[in-house]
């Protein structure tokens, strides 16, 4: 491999744009609203409503029938 | 070609930094003080134990760290031990606002560039750096989990009895 091709690759490899934030810069990452679920008591609820309606089909648990009381 | 080579090898330089680790000569830096005024030197502390914390009010567990350095701290200041707490809030009235209710007594740092956290390749946050007196890390906490508080109690104790 020439000199100039392993510059060029060289180059290339820090032309990537992704870089990972260092630990002391994740404070937007760590903001609430980040979060996958920002808000646990909705999410248990969407996920309730979701496993009744689904479970027929083979939801997330495959627990219920679509009654909701399980 | 040779040069631009030299250009390229150095600007990779900075991504093989390597975190200060036990057995390292801790890293001396100066950075202002989170409240203004003059500036907080490391090296002013050479002869103590010093516990060099990383955190940030973004992180919960470094506002626990803090509680119980301020426990440590008064437990063992008047044998020579002292903690920095390096601030990298990006903006640094978050990490004051913080700090003003716990009125913490030992020196706070800001380092919203994170220069000083890069000096010390933070990987984790909070992170602690327990330095001895002669400017030696000798243990680094990475991360808080609020079990550490007996074996942080004996290796502070421990350095501080080493002359």
């Amino acid at each position: 491999m020439s000199m100039r091709n392993l510059l060029l690759m060289c180059a290339c490899a820090l032309l990537c744009a992704c870089a990972t934030p260092k630990a002391w810069q994740r404070g937007h990452l760590a903001q609430p609203a980040m979060a996958w679920e920002p808000d646990a008591t909705d999410a248990a609820i969407r996920e309730h409503t979701y496993v009744s309606k689904e479970a027929a089909i083979g939801g997330v648990n495959g627990a219920g029938g679509g009654c909701g009381c399980r | 070609m040779r040069k631009l080579a030299r250009g390229l090898l150095l600007a990779l330089l900075p991504l093989c930094a390597q975190a200060a680790q036990q057995g390292d000569v801790a890293p001396v830096f100066s950075a202002p003080a989170l409240e203004g005024g003059a500036l907080v030197n490391l090296a002013d502390y050479h002869g103590r134990v010093v516990l060099v914390d990383f955190w940030a009010s973004w992180c919960a567990p470094c506002k626990q760290a803090l509680e119980h350095y301020q426990q440590l701290r008064r437990d063992w200041h008047a044998r020579g031990f002292e903690v920095v707490a390096v601030n990298v809030d990006e903006n640094s009235g978050d990490g004051r606002r913080l700090a003003r209710p716990l009125a913490l007594e030992f020196p706070l740092v800001e380092d919203a560039k994170g220069r000083v956290a890069e000096l010390y390749a933070v990987a984790t946050m909070p992170s602690a750096y327990l330095i001895d007196r002669r400017g030696v890390v000798r243990w680094v906490l990475q991360g808080y989990r609020g079990d550490e508080g007996a074996a942080l109690d004996d290796r502070v104790r421990k350095l501080l009895e080493e002359k």
